[in-house]
């Protein structure tokens, strides 16, 4: 008797391990996923919908800035199974580098576009228009919240609105205006044959409270409900997610078009140093696409490509439209033969 | 003015995490450029040290809330009195890679966006920029970016913006800047 008492226990100790691997077990499985911070609501989304599907995961989302989203990975050593970027570009400049590149594929799944944020009661709100805002800016009395472009990719991006729409309304004015002499040394900007370049200087400060700079679009929202400021440059679903009022910009500055307002050469941000040793501080003024991979050394691969595949699905595209991002009707992706199988389905 | 004048140049050299690690007492620092020395983590220690409550907010407005940092003011590793002019600037990079540059009003005189608990913004108090060395009464540990980090501290224990606070520190390097 006592033998086969024995021999069961033997066997429920040997299981117990492999009952857990199963997702057999109390605790969940987690999922890691570090995403941008324009994603946070989508992703949140996706994480409820997807925890009721499937119980036996445990979805933790973190969120930065685009580029420490990799650097976590590439450069701090750290694990994810999923990263979600707003600049599909950094995947290949930033993971597949190397003889063991930390990823060898993205599929790019959302787009976005810049806008101006705003209350109603923000300062000549009611004269506000896609004709007029740039003007309405440039007033003395009006505050502008600027996200900083030394660290923040809408930061640079909104320099590159303001400077896209110098060539649409034929007005070589707008970034000056707008800006004011509130930095300095100022954006410089320089042109030849091949590019109009902005370029950030190294110290970046507001000079006058016309302009408040802050490290990133996420922080300017405070102030614009609060008051401090009267309007802010904010990607669209931000906005629309936390009840501001948001005026559209014409497709052509607000990069959100393959069809930019200057044609005959590339409009680039260049950072007057270089933040990371491993990024080139040169952006590229273009459409704004979000990308989603899962890295080499991923610790939940199963759990990774089953997140994967419901953010493609169309139960998380209805998870994130919910939360204003625009999804793509065809994802698209640089690599199908790396991009693994089951995701294969929804390209 | 000559942009790329250095002024002071100060390296903690690549030896940093494996001082950390090893717990000895093995980091050194490297002053380069026209005056130049090498300090060690007891030279560090040695300067007079300053030590207070901070914490930082990060790009998407989470917020790790004050701890007791112990430390020494970037200033101290100057000699202000005669070194730095106004136009200075102050770059400040890590042993992973990242750099960041720091204002003369950042660097001197601490002026930094300072949030509440809640991530509001609030009012500025008195604030030092410090090289910190120890975290809450212990030794800066590597995975929270020892054995030393910059943190910005005062006595109203602030929170700040977190790209401010850089880990693994490694170079100091004081430049002029183009007006």
């Amino acid at each position: 008797m006592s033998r086969q008492i024995c021999c069961i226990a033997l066997v429920i100790l040997l299981s117990a391990p492999f009952a857990m691997c199963i997702g057999g077990g109390d605790s969940p499985q987690t999922i890691k996923v570090i995403c941008a911070g324009s994603l946070v609501a989508p992703f949140e989304a996706l994480e409820v919908a997807f925890e009721e599907i499937y119980p036996g995961y445990d979805v933790q989302i973190e969120a930065h800035g685009s580029i420490q989203v990799i650097r976590q990975v590439t450069v701090l050593g750290r694990t994810a199974d999923v990263l979600a970027v707003a600049d599909y570009s950094l995947i290949p400049m930033l993971m597949y580098g190397g003889e063991d590149p930390h990823a060898t594929w993205y599929v790019q799944f959302a787009t976005n576009k810049l806008g101006l944020a705003y209350r109603p009661d923000s300062a000549y709100a009611s004269e506000l228009s896609a004709e007029t805002w740039y003007e309405v800016l440039a007033r003395e009395d009006v505050v502008l919240g600027l996200s900083d472009p030394r660290f923040d990719a809408s930061g640079y991006r909104t320099l590159m609105i303001l400077k896209l729409a110098e060539y649409l309304y034929e007005n070589d004015t707008i970034l000056g205006a707008v800006l004011g002499d509130a930095f300095s040394p100022p954006v410089r900007v320089t042109e030849d044959e091949r590019a109009v370049t902005l370029t950030v200087p190294e110290i970046f400060e507001s000079s006058t409270p016309r302009i408040a700079l802050r490290g990133s679009s996420v922080q300017l929202l405070s102030l614009l409900e609060g008051g401090a400021i009267d309007y802010a440059f904010e990607y669209e679903n931000v906005a629309r997610y936390y009840g501001l009022s948001y005026l559209q910009l014409p497709p052509s500055i607000d990069l959100s078009s393959e069809d930019i307002a200057l044609t005959d050469k590339e409009l680039l941000v260049d950072l007057a140093f270089q933040r990371f040793s491993s990024v080139t501080p040169l952006f590229v003024a273009q459409k704004t696409y979000y990308a989603v991979t899962i890295p080499r050394l991923v610790e939940n691969e199963e759990g990774a490509l089953l997140f994967t595949e419901f953010l493609l699905s169309e139960e998380g595209r209805a998870c994130m439209e919910g939360t204003y991002l625009e999804t793509l009707t065809d994802y698209i992706t640089d690599n199908p033969l790396a991009v693994p199988e089951s995701l294969l389905s929804y390209l | 003015m000559d942009r790329n004048i250095t002024l002071l140049c100060l390296i903690v050299g690549m030896l940093c995490i494996a001082g950390c690690i090893t717990g000895g007492d093995e980091v050194s620092v490297t002053l380069d450029g026209e005056s130049s020395a090498v300090l060690t983590l007891s030279d560090i220690k040695a300067l007079p040290a300053v030590e207070g409550y901070g914490g930082r907010k990060n790009s998407v407005g989470q917020i790790t809330l004050p701890m007791h940092y112990k430390g020494v003011p970037v200033t101290a590793l100057y000699e202000l009195d005669h070194a730095i002019a106004g136009d200075s600037a102050f770059r400040i990079g890590a042993t992973d890679g990242y750099l960041a540059t720091f204002s003369y009003n950042q660097f001197v005189n601490g002026m930094f966006v300072v949030y509440d608990e809640e991530g509001n913004e609030i009012p500025a108090g008195e604030l030092t920029l410090i090289l910190a060395y120890e975290e809450n009464g212990k030794k800066i540990p590597e995975e929270y970016g020892g054995p030393l980090r910059l943190a910005v501290i005062g006595p109203e224990a602030p929170i700040t913006d977190g790209h401010w606070w850089i880990r693994f520190v490694s170079t100091f390097e004081a430049v002029n800047i183009e007006q």
